[in-house]
């Protein structure tokens, strides 16, 4: 499977043709109808790789909009695709300075959006996500994870330990933890794996 | 020169005019007082009547000037006015051209919007069955998704044509009930199928002058804006009630759905401001201008139950019932008195 795509469409033929297509494209699809049940399906489904979110959801004409800062909110730094059927500038506007990483106008066909997924998933999201790809592939604890994140923030043991609230010996433990999961031997080669991809 | 200018003129002159006469009658006081003093000679005439000359004409100057005064300033208002309100007639001939432009941009943004999901679906199911190896159920199911598609698109393009083939109502004498039990009956049968209820008291006759296709499209729209309202809190009923109130015919439409917001009543009326998830918003507004336009109004009578108010006039110096009026169709849903679907022209039709 190559990742998840969390895709948020309110009109259910959309939906379920386009939630078809990025499965037979070899993706896992978590589908939602709204922005409400996207950040649940999120939050449940692990890491998404890219979110794919209609602007108007229901009769809120800017949902879509406020979903990509409530996705950041709650963690999911994921690139994401902006679908609308009408593009007027002051969403565009919204939309590119809210960090959308593309944007496609309907009617299109699934391969162009599948076409807008593979490119979103190369470029990237931010920093952030691109830890957060690394970190939940390497299938961490909660706290492996809070250390890990101390550790890519360039905190000494010591540091972490201090503000963890736990000995210098569990902290050193849990980065061993880390880099067994992640498949490397230091710092450095953590740094490496996340950073230089 | 306005008429408003022109009385104001007139006093003007007529001042000037009273001030002459005055001036001159106390001038011929003055010398005629003087003349008894003096011997009845020829020349004493000859005297005072160049004493009456020399007395006027300084009077009769004056009261020109004045007038000329006046008039060049008048003159300099007039035109001063009349090139203010070829500016102003100008800047109006602007703004209606820039709200014109704005509420075409508005309404294509909408409909552009409206129609590009249905179409959007439509793309993807025809690509889907196009490359649909399922059997035929599967097939025959993307083919009725796309009919339903379709028909969403239509739906749109029928409100916007109804919006352009709006032209002045035909007033008849109408059985109100009869036309409310008719449009009823049609709707309630529609919506029996989803399970919901469309309850009419058409009871009492009332006869109105109005539009029968106008009313039509009225109710029409206020019974599906009530039974999308009760869909979406899964189930209820809409009542729809006609009755004469202060010799006016009033039809009132309720629903059990959840009342408006505060900021849904502001733009309730106003074009493009829907409530519901799909729609071009143009119900209400077009409901609304359709009873303005019979010499009614359509107005949100209760905030905290939803109940439509439609008012229109009753038709004057009629002492028939609705029984005594001619049957409009013969259908089978109410009492008896219905008048089918088919029976009535559609909004839209013939334009």
């Amino acid at each position: 499977m190559k990742g998840t795509v969390l895709l948020v469409e309110d009109e259910r033929d959309t939906r379920e043709l386009l939630s078809q297509a990025i499965e037979r494209a070899g993706w896992r699809c978590v589908a939602a109808a709204g922005a409400e049940e996207a950040l649940e399906r999120a939050k449940g489904a692990g890491f998404v790789d890219v979110a794919v979110t209609d602007v108007v959801l229901g009769s809120d004409d800017r949902a879509g909009l406020r979903l990509m800062t409530e996705l950041r909110a709650a963690g999911i730094h994921a690139p994401v695709i902006v679908i609308t059927a009408y593009a007027d500038v002051e969403k565009v506007k919204i939309a590119l300075n809210e960090g959308a990483a593309h944007l496609l106008e309907k009617p299109f066909r699934a391969p162009q959006l599948l076409d807008a997924i593979e490119r979103a998933r190369s470029h990237g999201g931010d920093a952030r996500h691109a830890v957060d790809q690394v970190l939940s592939r390497a299938n961490l604890t909660a706290k492996e994870r809070t250390v890990a994140l101390h550790l890519l923030d360039g905190l000494s043991s010591s540091e972490i330990a201090e503000l963890e609230h736990n000995s210098a010996k569990t902290i050193r433990q849990h980065v061993s933890q880390i880099y067994a999961k992640c498949g490397v031997g230091s710092r450095a080669e953590l740094f490496r794996l996340v950073y230089a991809r | 020169m306005t008429p408003a200018s022109r009385p104001r003129e007139l006093r003007l002159f007529a001042y000037v005019a009273l001030g002459v006469v005055a001036g001159a009658l106390y001038v011929v006081f003055d010398v005629l007082s003087e003349a008894r003093l003096r011997s009845g000679t020829l020349t004493g005439i000859l005297a005072d009547a160049h004493d009456v000359i020399d007395h006027t004409s300084p009077l009769l100057v004056g009261g020109l000037l004045g007038v000329c005064a006046h008039y060049l300033r008048l003159r300099a208002q007039l035109s001063r006015a009349q090139d203010a309100a070829a500016r102003a007639e100008a800047l109006r001939t602007r703004l209606h051209r820039v709200e014109r432009d704005q509420a075409v941009w508005v309404l294509a943004a909408a409909v552009l919007h409206e129609l590009n999901n249905p179409l959007h679906a439509l793309g993807l199911l025809l690509d889907e069955l196009v490359a649909c190896e399922d059997g035929p159920a599967q097939r025959s199911d993307l083919v009725e998704r796309a009919r339903a598609q379709t028909e969403r698109a239509l739906k749109h393009l029928q409100a916007l044509r109804s919006m352009r083939s709006l032209g002045e109502p035909e007033f008849q004498r109408i059985a109100l009930d009869r036309v409310i039990a008719a449009v009823a009956g049609d709707m309630g049968a529609l919506a029996a199928e989803d399970g919901l209820t469309v309850r009419a008291d058409c009871s009492r006759a009332v006869q109105a002058s109005a539009d029968p296709m106008y009313v039509r499209t009225i109710v029409e729209n206020l019974l599906d804006n009530g039974l999308h309202a009760v869909r979406a809190v899964g189930g209820g009923c809409v009542t729809i009630r006609v009755d004469s109130e202060d010799g006016r015919a009033v039809v009132r439409v309720s629903d059990d759905g959840p009342p408006f917001d505060a900021a849904a009543r502001a733009t309730l009326f106003e074009p493009l401001g829907s409530t519901k998830t799909q729609g071009l918003g143009l119900g209400l507004p077009i409901a609304r201008a359709l009873a303005r336009a019979m010499r009614g109004d359509l107005v949100l009578e209760e905030a905290d139950r939803k109940a439509f108010r439609l008012e229109l006039p009753l038709r004057e110096g009629s002492s028939m019932t609705s029984h005594d009026l001619p049957k409009v169709g013969q259908g089978s849903v109410g009492q008896g008195l219905s008048m089918t679907s088919h029976e009535l022209p559609k909004v839209g039709q013939g334009s």
